[in-house]
């Protein structure tokens, strides 16, 4: 694994544009970052990152078996009681789940350690699926890359494969975000784009766009009933909404479904080391007020809901050094933390990258690394692509 | 090769994929009908324009429908805010969903009831209403006025509604309303009654993870 300088394509600023990437550059600092490239040997990608992406994902299975089955630990995890049935019902019948993302530690040597899991609602996916696949494209075809040179990147053919597998092919799929967030507008369009492509008919709403009806369906603006919806949007922040009581009903089929709260909590990470303890992958990890947790030495605190690295707190010799709260002030932590033991990010010149390894319908299938310039990855990091290349 | 083959996008880049702008529903260009709206089966009997035994039948049918709710709250807080100050009560297990798992869950209180034909041909049929101050032109009149689930009393502008979020137009004398045709239907096709229960923890956040 190394990092090599690049010289950037003179166009590709415009090129994002044009797609709608739009956020490539964030308060005058580039987001997308082409002037460096990650380099990973076949082996590194095959036997470490895939092959333990893909071992990570069947433990998480197991450990939704564990907590959907644990009403102490669905306590825990500050999942509201009146969807405990809900969600065991959306686990037991199996809802498939399209998307996640394992946020890796990796230095090229020996087995990566699992920093958290994006199992909801996942973003910097267009970045990785689809811009970092042109980027290698036009840089080989420019001989700017060695001739051979590979990417661990198939998210966007197992995307369309996932909307094939769920059967809705001339149906219609509701696609919900926040509007006015352009990486989350951009997200649900490129998985309308996948599902289209899946011959699914797509419809993209605001998700403060959905109404109610005498019957407790969910409606779009044109009180088209939605039947389907894929929704950009956590798990807790929709039932904690108004409309929360009306999801048990159960009459939307939702991607990603209800029962990937059980993953998208950073309590999963504690799950994971009682279940599997000292597994390779894993960093001890604890809920707070285990009397475990106290044995961690240095650890990182985690809210059991954040988000991008918000209110996350570093302990070393007992001294905290805190990400303060994201720029748009949201303030996590009200429902608990875990400590996780500190696993510093390797440093390649300065650049502190983190691996964003992709599960798409259970399928270890790319990457995509942001890298900062400190120990915690937020919401700045800049996305720097990748090769393999033995 | 560990990549795909390729990646070709159908909608995007090509300038369309924008999200659906926000749109206000409402009733406005619909078809409407002639109905009596009323309190209660002697509101309607006093009326003398039904049958007694019509009254009778109307509101006993308004009540079953009114078990078919449209909206649940998880707080009567909240539910009054778009309704009426105790205008709203706790669901019993059968007249929401049948499973004690919720928690409490309250619900609008049946105002009063509607009686009128969805076409002049067919046959007569009842429709329970609520009361709500949620889209009046004064919301602090129409709610010192309202005083609970009664069905007299409307200062403010408040108005009657539908299950199904129909507006009850009560411009004229006496009992007469009119009301657009669809409340009548027996199954309201997929009429909204509420919008925007969904995004309140988001107003300016990102949901990315």
């Amino acid at each position: 694994m190394q990092r090599i300088g690049s010289i950037e394509r003179p166009d590709w600023k415009r090129q994002a544009t044009v797609l709608g990437f739009d956020y490539n550059t964030v308060d005058g600092k580039p987001y997308w970052d082409e002037t460096a490239y990650y380099r990973f040997s076949l082996a590194q990608i095959e036997t470490d990152l895939e092959a333990t992406t893909q071992e990570l994902i069947g433990m998480c299975y197991q450990a939704v078996e564990h907590i959907a089955g644990s009403e102490p630990l669905l306590r825990r995890f500050a999942i509201p009681e009146f969807a405990w049935d809900y969600l065991r019902r959306s686990w037991r019948r199996q809802d498939k789940d399209l998307y996640g993302r394992f946020d890796l530690r990796y230095d090229g040597k020996g087995p990566p350690k699992l920093f958290e899991f994006n199992a909801d609602t996942p973003t910097a996916l267009f970045e990785a699926a689809v811009f970092q696949w042109q980027w290698l494209e036009q840089r080989l075809a420019a001989g700017a890359l060695p001739a051979g040179a590979d990417q661990f990147n198939s998210i966007h053919e197992r995307l369309i494969a996932a909307f094939q597998g769920l059967g809705l092919a001339g149906r219609t799929l509701h696609l919900a975000a926040l509007s006015e967030h352009p990486e989350d507008r951009l997200t649900v369009e490129y998985m309308a784009d996948c599902a289209s492509q899946a011959g699914v008919t797509t419809k993209l709403i605001a998700i403060a766009d959905i109404g109610v009806t005498a019957d407790h369906r969910f409606t779009d603006p044109e009180d088209e009933v939605v039947a389907h919806l894929f929704k950009l949007y956590p798990w807790e922040w929709l039932l904690a909404d108004p409309f929360g009581a009306e999801l048990p009903r159960d009459q939307t089929a939702i991607f990603e479904p209800i029962w990937k709260m059980t993953l998208s909590n950073k309590g999963l990470l504690a799950v994971l080391w009682e279940m599997f303890p000292d597994h390779a992958a894993l960093l001890p990890a604890y809920f707070e007020d285990d009397p475990r947790a106290e044995t961690l030495g240095d650890y990182v605190r985690k809210p059991l809901l954040g988000r991008e690295g918000s209110n996350i707190e570093l302990v070393r010799r007992g001294v905290a050094k805190r990400q303060p709260a994201a720029s748009d002030d949201q303030v996590y932590g009200s429902e608990g933390y875990v400590r996780q033991a500190l696993a510093t990010l390797p440093e390649f010149a300065g650049n502190y990258p983190v691996i964003g390894s992709w599960v798409v319908a259970g399928h270890s299938c790319g990457i995509g690394i942001r890298e900062e310039d400190q120990l915690i990855t937020s919401n700045t990091a800049r996305f720097v692509p990748h090769i393999i290349l033995d | 090769m560990k990549r795909s083959n390729a990646v070709r996008l159908a909608v995007l880049g090509v300038g369309a994929g924008t999200l659906i702008a926000l749109e206000v529903w409402s009733n406005g260009g619909e078809e409407t009908v002639a109905a009596d709206l009323f309190g209660s089966p002697d509101h309607c009997k006093s009326s003398g324009r039904y049958a007694a035994g019509q009254c009778e039948q109307a509101y006993a049918d308004a009540s079953k429908l009114d078990e078919q709710k449209a909206v649940t709250y998880k707080s009567r807080e909240d539910c009054e805010a778009d309704f009426t100050p105790g205008g709203c009560h706790e669901a019993t297990a059968a007249g929401s969903s049948g499973s004690s798992s919720f928690g409490s869950l309250f619900v609008p209180t049946m105002a009063g009831f509607l009686v009128g034909r969805a076409l002049s041909t067919s046959a007569l049929s009842a429709e329970p209403v609520y009361r709500s101050c949620s889209q009046s032109t004064d919301p602090n009149e129409c709610r010192r006025s309202s005083g609970g689930s009664g069905f007299s009393g409307g200062g403010g502008g408040g108005g009657f509604f539908t299950r199904a979020g129909y507006r009850v137009s009560t411009a004229g004398t006496g009992s007469s309303a009119t009301v657009s045709s669809g409340a009548f239907s027996s199954a309201p096709k997929s009429a909204t009654l509420a919008r925007g229960g969904f995004g309140a923890r988001a107003a300016a956040v990102s949901a990315r993870a």
